[in-house]
This record gives C-alpha cells, sequence and structure tokens, in this order.
C-alpha cells in the first residue's frame, strides 16, 4: 500500500509533464489580415537582386502627398531619397561578406494611357526594389559595371522588418527566384530572417558544419559515458580475462563501425527511396515516420531507464512472454519464483536494461539452458578463462554495436526531417568518432587499471537521473517533429 | 525474486496505460480533432442515395485521379513560375500567372493570394501594356472582389465586349448591383456564345433573382448535362447553388444531398459546407451545423481568409437558438472585429459594409442601428440588389422609419424575386404600418415559398414573430 503511495505521484507528475509538452506539438494558428498583409517577388540576377514589393501604403505615408492610398510615379520619384532610405533599413539583403547591399527604388512604370485605364482605388502600392553591391573601389575599371556580380550560388541574407507596427499578424508572402529555382517563404514578426543558399552544398557551411561536426563528435563522448554499447560487455571482459590494449582498442573500433553502419543503413535506405519519390511528397511523410520512430524510441528509453527509478517490475510481461515462448512454462514460473538473482544479460541488445551488477569469477550458476537441453552461457567471452580470439572479439564487438543507438538515429532522422540526409550521416560519423574515442578510452584505463576495478564506478546522485531525463527529451523531440509533420501533410493535401 | 501481489500486477497495467495511452491519446486530442472529418470525407464515395438522378456527378472514376484543387493550382503556378525565371519580362506569362493566382485566392479566400494576383497583373501590364485580355480580366476579378463593380465593369469592357471572361464577369457585377435586366442581357449573351456548366449556371442564378423558379431548375439541369470531367470546382459550385435554391424553398432533402454531392467532388468546398452547416440550423441540428462551421476554419487554417465572418456568425446563430447568449456575443464580437478591420483599411479592403451593418443588426443593441443604417445607406449608392435593399430595410425598420422601410420592400418586390425572409420582412413591415390585408397576403406568400419558413428560420435571420 505505502509502495503504491509512493509511486502515484511520480506518475502523475510525469503524465502531466508529458501532456503539457505535447501541446508543443499543437501550434496556436495566428490570424493574418488583408490590411496587414504584403507580398514581394524577388529575383536573385547576376548583377543585382531585385524585389518587386506590394504593400500597405499607410508604411510610407511620408511619400503619399495625395493622400489616395497610394504611391504614384511622380511620389516615388519626388520622395526618392527618403523612400530609399527607408527600404535600406527595413529590408536588408547581405551578402556572404556580409555587406549589405544599397537599394535603388522605382516606381512600377505603366505606359500613362494604360495606367489611367486601370487606376483603381487601392490600399496598397507596389515599387521595385534594386540591390546591388558595389566593388570596392580599388577594383573598379574605366567603363565596366561598379556593381559586383552575384554568383549563382551567392548566399544572401534577406531581413525583412516592412510590418506594421504592433501588429503581430502581420506578413509578407514572398516568392525566391534564384537560378532557375523558385522557394516560397512568408516573413512574420517572428520569423524575419531568410537564407538564400543558392546551390546548397554542406561544404559551403563553413563555421556552422564545424560547429555541428564539433558538436555531433562532443554528444557521441558523452553519449558513450552513458549506459550502453557494451560498456559492460568491454567492461566485464577486459576485467575478469587477459585482455591487452590492443584487444580493447579493437572491441571499441568493431563495436563502433558496426554501429555507425548500422545508422548508414538506415539512412542508406531512406535516400534511395528519396530518389523514387517526389522529395516534396515525401519529405512531410519521412518527418511524420522519423518522428514516430524517435517518439517511439524514447518512450522505450523512458519505460526502460524509469524502471530503474521507479522499480517497476515486468513480471505479468515475463510471465506472457515465457508462456508464449516456452511449452514448460509451468516449469519455468516455478523456476523464476524461487527467490534467486537473476543471470546478468549481457549480450541481450533487445532491452535496454542495464543492470550494473559485477561479473564473478563463480559464474557455473550462468549456465543454463532454455528448455532445449542446449547448455549455455550469456557470459561474454574469455570472461570463464577460455583462451580468447579475435573472431570471437568480433563477434562481441557486432553484437554490441549492432542496434542502432536512439541518439544517433535522432540526429541521423532530424536531419532527414530538415531535408539533408547527407549532412545527417556526417554528423553521425563525428558521432561515432567521440564514441569510438570514449569506448576506447574506457578500455585502456580497464586494461591498465583493472586489478583497481572490481565493480564499475558508481553513479553519482544527480546523474541517476540523466538516462531518464535524456530519454525523456528524445521522446519530446520526437512528438514535436510528429507534430509537425502532421501539419505539412496536412497543409499540403488541402 | 520476490514475486508480484495482485495489487501491484494491476497498478503494473496502470502504470503501462498511463506511460504510453494516455500521452497518445493526448496527442490525438490536441492535434487532430479537426482532421478525423478528413477520414470520413475521404471514403465518402457514392452519391447521396436521394439525390435526383439529373444532379448526379457521372465521371466519378476521373475524381480518383484528379489531385485536389489546391494542389493543382499550385502547380499551375510553379509551371509559370519556372518560365518566368527563364524570361521574367513575358507579360503573357505573368498575366497566366496573376489567373492562377486568382484562382488560389477564390479557392482558399486568402487575401495574400489576391494582392500577389494584383501584383502580377500589374507587372504584366507594365510589361505588355496592349492587347493584355488576359491581366486586365484578373484586375476586374479583383476589383469585383472588392465590390468595386463599376471598376470591373471598365477593366471587362476593356477586355472587349466578345471576351467570354469578361461577359461572365458583366453577368456577375450587374447581378452585385442589383441591375437585374443588364445581367440578364449578358447572360443570354453568353449562353448564345458557349452553352456550358459556367454560362448556364450564371443564367440559373440571374433567373433566381427574377423568381423565375422553373427556368432556373431548367437551366441547373441542362448546366449538369453539360458539364465535363475535369471542370470538377465548377461542378461542385453549380450544385452548391442549387443546393441553396432548394433550401430557401424548404426542399431540404433534395439541399442536403446536392450540397453532399458537391462535397463528394471538392470535399473541403467551402461554400457547401457553408450552406449545409445552414441547412442543419435551419432544422435544428445544431451540432452538425457547428461541425460543418469548424470545418471551415480547420480547412483554412491559421490565415484569415473571407470566410471567417460568414463562420463565426453563423456559429453565433447556432449558440443563440441554443440558448448560449455569451459564446453567441463573443462570436458576434470577433466577427465584428474582422469586418471593422476591412472597413479600416478603406475602400482597398474587401469592402462587406452590408455584412457588418447586418452583424450590427443581429446584435440588437439600440447604440449600433445608428451605425448600420449609415453603412446601408452608402452600400445601396454602390448597389441595389435584393439582399443589400432587405437589410437595408431591416435597418430603417430598427431605426423606427417604416414608411421609408416599406418603399424599399416595394423596389425589392417590383424585381420578381421570390426569398420568404424578405416576404415575410415586408408583412411585418406592413403590419407595423396598419396594412393588414397586405400583411397577410405578404405571410401567406412566404409560406408558399418556403412551408418550413418557421420560428426557427425567422430567427436566424433576425426577425421576430409577426404573425397574426
Amino acid at each position: 500500500m505505502q509502495y503504491k503511495l509512493n509511486r502515484q505521484p511520480k506518475f502523475f507528475i510525469l503524465f502531466f509533464l508529458t501532456l503539457s509538452l505535447l501541446l508543443t506539438t499543437s501550434t496556436r494558428p495566428v490570424y493574418s489580415h488583408w490590411s496587414d498583409l504584403s507580398v514581394a517577388e524577388i529575383i536573385v540576377n547576376d548583377l543585382q537582386t531585385e524585389v518587386t514589393l506590394t504593400f500597405p501604403t499607410g508604411l510610407t505615408n511620408f511619400a503619399d502627398d495625395n493622400r489616395d492610398s497610394q504611391l504614384q510615379p511622380a511620389e516615388v520619384r519626388s520622395h526618392q531619397t527618403q523612400l530609399e532610405k527607408f527600404f535600406s533599413q527595413q529590408i536588408r539583403i547581405t551578402n556572404k561578406s556580409n555587406i549589405q547591399g544599397t537599394v535603388g527604388v522605382q516606381p512600377l512604370e505603366i505606359a500613362a494611357k494604360t495606367a489611367s485605364s486601370i487606376q483603381q482605388p487601392n490600399t496598397h502600392s507596389t515599387l521595385i526594389l534594386n540591390y546591388t553591391w558595389a566593388a570596392p573601389s580599388q577594383n573598379k575599371t574605366p567603363g565596366l559595371p561598379e556593381a559586383i556580380p552575384l554568383s549563382k550560388n551567392e548566399k544572401l541574407r534577406i531581413n525583412y522588418n516592412l510590418f506594421l507596427p504592433g501588429v503581430v499578424t502581420a506578413s509578407c508572402q514572398a516568392t525566391i527566384v534564384q537560378a532557375g529555382a523558385v522557394k516560397s517563404f512568408v516573413f512574420t514578426p517572428q520569423n524575419r530572417d531568410f537564407l538564400l543558399a543558392g546551390n546548397e552544398s554542406i561544404w559551403d557551411s563553413g563555421w556552422s558544419l564545424l560547429l555541428a561536426v564539433a558538436g555531433a563528435f562532443a554528444w557521441g563522448c558523452v553519449h558513450a559515458m552513458s549506459p550502453g554499447h557494451g560498456k559492460t560487455i568491454v567492461g566485464a571482459y577486459l576485467v575478469g580475462s587477459r585482455a591487452t590494449p590492443l584487444h580493447a582498442l579493437f572491441l571499441a573500433a568493431t563495436t563502433t563501425i558496426t554501429h555507425t553502419a548500422g545508422v548508414f543503413a538506415v539512412g542508406g535506405i531512406t535516400l534511395f527511396a528519396s530518389n523514387l519519390i517526389d522529395s516534396e511528397k515525401l519529405d512531410p511523410w519521412l518527418s511524420l515516420i522519423s518522428g514516430l520512430l524517435v517518439a517511439f524510441i524514447g518512450l522505450n528509453l523512458v519505460l526502460g531507464r524509469s524502471k530503474t527509478r521507479f522499480v517497476v517490475r515486468t513480471s505479468v510481461f515475463k510471465k506472457l512472454k515465457t508462456k508464449i515462448f516456452n511449452n514448460n512454462w509451468f516449469l519455468r514460473t516455478k523456476l523464476l519464483t524461487t527467490n534467486r538473482e537473476e543471470p546478468v544479460n549481457l549480450l541481450n541488445r533487445g532491452s535496454w536494461e542495464r543492470e550494473f551488477k559485477p561479473v564473478k569469477a563463480e559464474i557455473s550458476h550462468h549456465y543454463h539452458h532454455h528448455g532445449d537441453g542446449r547448455i549455455h552461457s550469456h557470459l561474454p567471452p574469455g570472461a570463464d578463462g577460455s583462451p580468447i580470439t579475435w573472431k570471437s572479439l568480433l563477434a562481441l564487438g557486432i553484437s554490441g554495436g549492432l542496434l542502432p543507438c536512439p541518439s544517433a538515429l535522432v540526429m541521423l532522422l532530424s536531419a532527414s526531417a530538415l531535408g539533408n540526409v547527407g549532412l545527417g550521416m556526417t554528423l553521425v560519423v563525428a558521432f561515432s568518432l567521440g564514441l569510438a574515442l570514449v569506448l576506447s578510452a574506457i578500455g585502456l584505463i580497464l586494461v591498465y587499471a583493472k586489478r583497481n576495478f572490481d565493480k564499475l564506478p558508481k553513479q553519482i546522485t544527480a546523474v541517476k537521473f540523466m538516462p531518464a531525463i535524456s530519454a525523456m527529451f528524445v521522446m519530446f523531440l520526437g512528438l514535436g517533429i510528429t507534430g509537425q509533420a502532421m501539419f505539412k501533410i496536412l497543409g499540403a493535401t488541402q | 525474486m520476490k514475486t508480484k501481489t495482485k495489487p501491484e500486477i494491476k497498478s503494473d497495467i496502470l502504470s503501462w496505460w498511463l506511460l504510453i495511452v494516455v500521452p497518445l491519446v493526448g496527442m490525438v486530442v490536441v492535434n487532430f480533432p479537426p482532421n478525423w472529418r478528413l477520414v470520413s470525407d475521404k471514403f465518402s464515395n457514392q452519391s447521396p442515395a436521394n439525390l435526383d438522378a439529373n444532379y448526379r456527378y457521372h465521371f466519378s472514376e476521373s475524381l480518383r485521379n484528379n489531385p485536389n484543387q489546391k494542389e493543382a493550382i499550385q502547380q499551375e503556378i510553379a509551371f509559370y513560375q519556372q518560365r518566368l525565371a527563364v524570361d521574367s519580362r513575358s507579360g503573357l506569362n505573368r498575366a497566366a500567372l496573376a489567373g492562377s493566382y486568382l484562382k488560389m485566392a477564390r479557392a482558399t479566400g486568402e487575401g495574400g493570394w489576391f494582392l500577389l494576383a494584383e501584383q502580377a497583373a500589374q507587372r504584366s501590364i507594365a510589361d505588355l501594356p496592349f492587347d493584355n485580355k488576359g491581366a486586365l480580366l484578373v484586375l476586374a476579378r479583383i476589383a469585383e472582389a472588392r465590390h468595386d463593380f463599376v471598376t470591373a465593369l471598365r477593366f471587362a469592357k476593356q477586355a472587349g465586349s466578345d471576351n467570354e471572361d469578361a461577359i461572365a464577369l458583366e453577368v456577375t457585377s450587374h447581378l452585385a448591383m442589383g441591375k437585374v435586366s443588364e445581367a440578364n442581357a449578358a447572360a443570354e449573351a453568353l449562353v448564345n456564345r458557349i452553352p456550358n456548366l459556367g454560362s448556364l449556371t450564371l443564367r440559373a442564378l440571374v433567373r433566381e433573382s427574377q423568381g423565375r423558379d422553373a427556368e432556373v431548375l431548367q437551366d441547373y439541369r441542362q448546366a449538369m448535362a453539360a458539364e465535363e470531367p475535369g471542370e470538377v470546382a465548377g461542378s461542385a459550385r453549380a450544385r452548391s447553388l442549387l443546393g441553396r435554391f432548394y433550401a430557401r424553398r424548404g426542399q431540404f432533402v433534395q439541399a442536403k444531398a446536392l450540397l453532399k454531392e458537391a462535397l463528394r467532388l471538392v470535399p473541403r468546398y467551402p461554400l457547401a459546407l457553408i450552406y449545409l452547416a445552414d441547412l442543419e440550423t435551419r432544422q435544428g441540428n445544431y451540432r452538425e451545423a457547428e461541425g460543418y462551421y469548424s470545418k471551415v476554419s480547420a480547412y483554412s487554417g491559421p490565415v484569415a481568409t473571407v470566410f471567417d465572418r460568414i463562420v463565426f456568425r453563423g456559429m453565433a446563430r447556432v449558440k443563440d437558438l441554443q440558448g448560449d447568449a455569451i459564446e453567441s456575443r463573443r462570436l458576434r464580437d470577433k466577427a465584428e472585429a474582422g469586418l471593422r478591420q476591412e472597413q479600416v483599411s478603406g475602400s482597398g479592403g474587401f469592402g462587406h459594409r452590408r455584412d457588418l451593418a447586418s452583424l450590427l443588426l443581429e446584435k440588437g443593441r439600440s447604440q449600433d442601428v445608428a451605425q448600420a443604417l449609415a453603412l446601408m445607406e452608402d452600400e445601396v449608392k454602390i448597389r441595389r440588389d435584393a439582399v443589400t435593399l432587405d437589410t437595408l430595410a431591416w435597418a430603417l425598420s430598427a431605426a423606427g422609419e417604416w414608411q421609408k422601410a416599406d418603399r424599399v420592400m416595394a423596389e425589392i418586390r417590383r424585381s420578381g424575386i421570390r426569398d420568404a425572409a424578405m416576404f415575410y420582412r415586408a408583412g411585418a413591415i406592413a403590419r407595423t404600418l396598419g396594412k393588414d390585408t397586405e400583411s397577410r397576403a405578404y405571410f401567406q406568400k412566404s409560406k408558399e415559398i418556403d412551408p418550413s419558413f418557421d420560428d426557427r428560420a425567422r430567427q436566424a435571420v433576425g426577425l421576430g414573430s409577426y404573425e397574426f
């Protein structure tokens, strides 16, 4: 009864936390209105970027001399300097060298006769803004244009601030044309920046790519220190056998390579599928699948890691499993109900449980059979003193790394959700290198200091909660990706 | 290993449920409620059972391969944008792009697409100032959407009197202005030129405004006989308008079947959803009515559309009928806020003066009557169609100007329109003025047109009970 009362508050806290964070998947709609709207067509040419902008005339009241709520060509010309200064502050386009383009303002020139015939009451005005980048003074050649040309792969950043003051629902629907490709974007007060990447390539990302790789490497290192990835196997083996540093390195490398290959396999399937199917249609579905997988993986982790914190037993589950898989389940039940310690399942990668139990030399009771008469043990090779072979090490390493871990999958699937599987795989490599480094380090430490270790180090109190918290984070991330993907799919089918 | 006791096993099962099922259910409850209806929509592939055979859509096979309306228009937009990426000065391509933007604007009701269409049309004219009918017609349609009918007709005339789209525009603009005979002449010319689904539907609308009910049905039947696969939006529109026609005459079964058929063709067709919601309100099926109104909002997403105010008003009426005055007031305030924003933006916005006026009258507050009357007096300067005049009569009645209201109703009667609500209002005004015989005749006429025009229907259009 006491036990029940202790658990209930924890479950309710978990429940409410989960529900409240689920609300993050439901975006709150923002209602924009006609009078707050602007539209822009942005064309990136060789020498300039041309923006055809239709906006509420009220934003440039200073130029509307006759107060007809429209900027006539004559008014634009008479206030040209003011308008250029105004737009250079409100709409900034910078090139990759972070140099802001100089803006020139022109009215939409329509032949006078035609203009008078299409004149109608309006609240919006249309202007053409031309952004150019001046060549440095020492490079100027007489007779040649002063503006420097923009390459096809020019990365331009657009910072849009032309919104009605205090109107959070204002927006600008922009169509961007660069190198034959057409993109759409909606600028809002909450979302003012857009990067025109041209032919996007991860190798052009510069510092941001370096940072991402370094981050993935560091994450791999940190992740390697959390439960999983065969550290128990490595530890148990290295402590309990005549292992050398080379064995430790080999084991760590095999685990890491297998793990990376597993993650790449998932990524390869994704890339292959993306070639067969229109990526615009595929991406939201990939995001959805990614999100669901990540959420499911996170949930599994939460359950598994919660067991060690909330002491949830799965005897019902085991009973069912035993009944299904073992004909002599009555005998098995009887065996299970006897009061004895469970054997350590070091090679059972199907479960995320990790019990940090020492592997002792007295291992005769670890030999058993599953009702089929085959006597065997789940202990690592060499733990019982038998000779170590490279083959057994390889098998051990492969088994330790076979199932891709959630963190690397999250990274790869998140990159897929963003449409950049190649970048995701690069980050996975960096992650795996970090992982390999730490596994190797642990192995080497154990080899050189095994005498001083008869059990794995205890975790400090605060770190005990880290696995469950990080698992919860993975689950929420998955839910967020799923929610966003659902909106994209529903929006695409409207 | 310790064995578990029964209570502990039960609490394990409970913890599994809490940890797995509740978050999943929470995610579903938060994210999916408006979208479950999409699933049911996809499964409704058969025509409604009680639909008249003449009104069935006979090209169901083509529906399966049809991309949804927005997707098809987006493909069109992408096509023209690609062409313009190659040659940005092509006036014809830009005019075509403007036309695609306009289609998207009419499909979604979103203001941003109207702006894009206008910008593209103006640029097209800048690049190709002569013989650019496509761009002129886009500007004409945008002017019409702004209720600037005079400008719309001017652009239509510039596009040329032999252009079918221009003639169609003349029909709709004249009809909106209340110039029924001019609209009729244009409609006849259009049908003679090209008797297709669109032209016959337009003529049916004109005939409906003249009270020629039998000819209206004939036109709709001919229109559906002339329809072709691929013009799904037009087929859905025709059925929605015919459904509204039947609903106004109390023939709810056929009306509902037609509107459901329209939704089968275009599952999220806003017009059909709104008419269906109104119909369910008339029949007292409030939950269904709210469901249909919610669908309109859900499908339009977070962007303001021209349907928002209709949805809020419709839901406000439902709440009124359910007796929830607080919620009803909140919804009307929301609708009013949207309409007032358009008024602030001046004549360049979608000047829905009439809608704001009728909303203020619906609210029933004496302080709003003067403003409603002022709005309607401005509105009738640009249009004198039956619905606008009826709203003016309502405002005049609310302001106590019964004689003026009576004269306005006389003008409506001269147009020949057959509308139960308008005749009822005429009867109410006549009764207030002491014209009992006339009043009885109007009430009788109202009952003839729509036998089901009951208290609920009267409440829905802001009429009290005036019968003898």
